[in-house]
């Protein structure tokens, strides 16, 4: 977990492409319109900022893109190294959601549907 | 190409070449399927954006390309996020100044490498050690299909890295700045594309059998003669690869002990998310790509870098010998950097001869780095014969001027291993064929063949008949049990290396 140190935090891009990228193999559009229906269309990137970030995440292994199988878009596939990464981000989000509710006086989400 | 289109591919050409050879085709094809849902004019901010990223990144010196990958900072690079409101003319007008305005300050600051950006660097005639190619040399079609397509159709992949930018002569900027200022249309893009995988494919088709051939013609291997043995062939799968000459090496190498990190917690099926059903592969059979970076990085067990090395599958039972650690799920993390020179040559070499280059390197490397002390033997070794079964064989020839290709395919009926224009001694000298088991032909059958082999993986696979039961049933042939004399690897010696 320690060597992801170096990588996090992620941005928003980043991690909502690798986000995407955990329902399966997508290409480029597939990534668009999956990173725009998992924040319910409250956050939605453009082919420059996917290739952009794209690029990066190939470089790095976190993303592989998948033998061309006679069709014509290129298609990304998570790599173990990219879920790993992803995981770790989530954990260190999870810490700072914790650290804002704790700030806040905010109910912990669980307890509230327990109690409520 | 509507108007809008033709606005956001002139964006699109605005990036490095690097980057717009690897994603502008992607990236067009993406707007024409996005403008509905994310509007047309985020679109083209979001691609101007990029434009001034990718030319602060790579625009002014390609020195930071070179900056280890693992070192960079994700945050870098930002992001834009395209928000339901979209962009005031004000804020599109001046993100187009800026990009037009960053651009033009490249030309006149550093005219080259605008110059270059139009250009081919993955072509080898481009490359640093060779200089530049004369004009009838780099431009010659090697046919129709590319005559139509101009010079970007001699490059032989659509990716390009760091170390692709070569010098260029002045005499052929005029040429490359015509040939930037017209955006390609995505109908030549796409032809460019094919024409790069088409290339691709008949070289992996053969690697996928154990070799690769040079050219774009059809890579047929000649045909052994009846019976023959690996020996009629040139290097396949299962013959350990012997160095001729010394060892050529890596310029940088890293190695470091690799900690599996923890998997993420699955999806359930039935969920938004879940994975989707993937191609079976077996692990040990992953078809070589072509060489697109200096780069080469692996998270690898040590028996199985030896393996790969010599020109074994990655489970070979001929990798003997070595201390028990070798056995145990110990894998190292290396990153190794090809030179400069290496890579230049490099790029002039088929895909099997990147790819026995590559073995070499890594047989120094492990002899450097592991410090791996070893020596070959004969031994009398359990393996399989292929012969034919009573009733004749039940083959399909192939198409005159087919391309060799064997995979693993799987579908909703299981899965099996599918040839097209494969000879009986490919098959049976490749991985994908019994893990690598040694496996001789003696069928006597010498052509090239179709077949869709459907058999039960070790996983059962539902009503699939296991392997031996599926080569007599569709193809008329039977694996016989044999003891044979094969070379095998012996491990003397090989330490855990320092990290660093």
């Amino acid at each position: 977990m320690k060597d992801f140190d170096k990588l996090l935090p992620l941005s928003p891009a980043t991690l909502h492409v690798l986000l995407a990228l955990t329902g399966g193999d997508l290409h480029g559009y597939g990534i668009m319109l999956e990173v725009a229906r998992q924040s319910g269309g409250q956050y939605k990137i453009g082919p420059g900022t996917l290739y952009d970030n794209l690029k990066k995440l190939l470089g790095l292994g976190l993303v592989e893109e998948l033998p061309a199988e006679g069709e014509e878009r290129r298609r990304y596939r998570l790599s173990t190294t990219g879920a790993a990464v992803l995981a770790a981000e989530t954990e260190r989000l999870a810490d700072v959601v914790k650290l804002a509710r704790l700030g806040l006086g905010l109910h912990d989400r669980g307890t509230d549907e327990v109690t409520s | 190409m509507n108007f809008k289109a033709r606005i956001y591919a002139l964006i699109v050409e605005m990036h490095p070449a690097s980057f717009r050879h690897e994603f502008g085709l992607e990236m067009r094809l993406d707007f024409e399927e996005a403008r509905k849902s994310h509007g047309v004019m985020p679109l083209y901010w979001d691609a101007l954006l990029s434009v001034f990223r990718q030319w602060g990144q790579t625009g002014v010196t390609s020195e930071r390309e070179r900056v280890p990958a693992a070192a960079r900072f994700l945050m870098e690079g930002r992001y834009g996020a395209i928000g339901g409101g979209g962009l005031s003319a004000f804020e599109f007008g001046r993100g187009t100044v800026l990009a037009v305005g960053l651009f033009g300050g490249l030309v006149l600051v550093q005219g080259r490498a605008v110059v270059h950006s139009s250009n081919d660097f993955a072509s080898p005639n481009y490359s640093a050690s060779d200089g530049f190619q004369p004009e009838t040399a780099r431009h010659t079609p090697a046919n129709g299909a590319r005559s139509q397509i101009g010079p970007r159709t001699s490059r032989p992949s659509y990716h390009s890295g760091p170390f692709q930018q070569a010098e260029m002569m002045p005499e052929d900027s005029a040429a490359m700045r015509s040939h930037f200022v017209r955006p390609l249309r995505i109908s030549e893009t796409v032809a460019m594309r094919e024409i790069a995988r088409t290339e691709a494919a008949q070289r992996v088709a053969l690697v996928a059998a154990g070799e690769a051939s040079a050219g774009t013609a059809a890579p047929r291997e000649p045909e052994a003669p009846a019976g023959a043995g690996p020996s009629g062939h040139a290097r396949v799968a299962g013959q350990i690869l012997h160095a001729t000459a010394p060892l050529p090496s890596f310029e940088v190498v890293s190695i470091r002990l690799w900690h599996r990190p923890p998997a993420p917690p699955p999806v359930p099926a039935d969920q938004p998310g879940a994975p989707k059903p993937v191609m079976k592969v077996d692990p040990g059979s992953g078809r070589p790509h072509a060489l697109k970076s200096a780069r080469w990085h692996s998270i690898i067990p040590v028996q199985v870098l030896i393996a790969t090395a010599y020109n074994l599958p990655p489970d070979s039972k001929r990798v003997t010998g070595g201390p028990g650690w070798l056995r145990e799920d110990i894998q190292y993390e290396i990153t190794a950097t090809i030179g400069d020179e290496m890579f230049a040559a490099m790029q002039k070499m088929t895909l099997g001869e990147q790819q026995t280059q590559m073995q070499l390197m890594q047989q120094s490397l492990l002899a450097d780095r592991f410090g791996l002390k070893l020596h070959f033997e004969q031994r009398e070794m359990p393996m399989f014969t292929l012969e034919v079964a009573k009733g004749g064989p039940k083959l399909t020839p192939a198409a005159e001027g087919g391309t060799t290709r064997l995979e693993n395919f799987a579908d909703e009926r299981g899965g099996g291993l599918k040839g097209t224009a494969v000879t009986l001694d490919q098959l049976t000298q490749s991985p994908l064929f019994l893990g690598g088991r040694v496996v001789e032909n003696r069928t006597g059958l010498n052509g090239n063949y179709d077949f869709m082999l459907r058999f039960a993986g070790e996983s059962g696979d539902g009503d699939a008949p296991g392997l031996y039961t599926a080569l007599q049933d569709q193809m008329g042939l039977r694996l016989v049990p044999a003891k044979g004399m094969v070379e095998v690897l012996v491990i003397d010696a090989v330490e855990k290396p320092s990290e660093n």
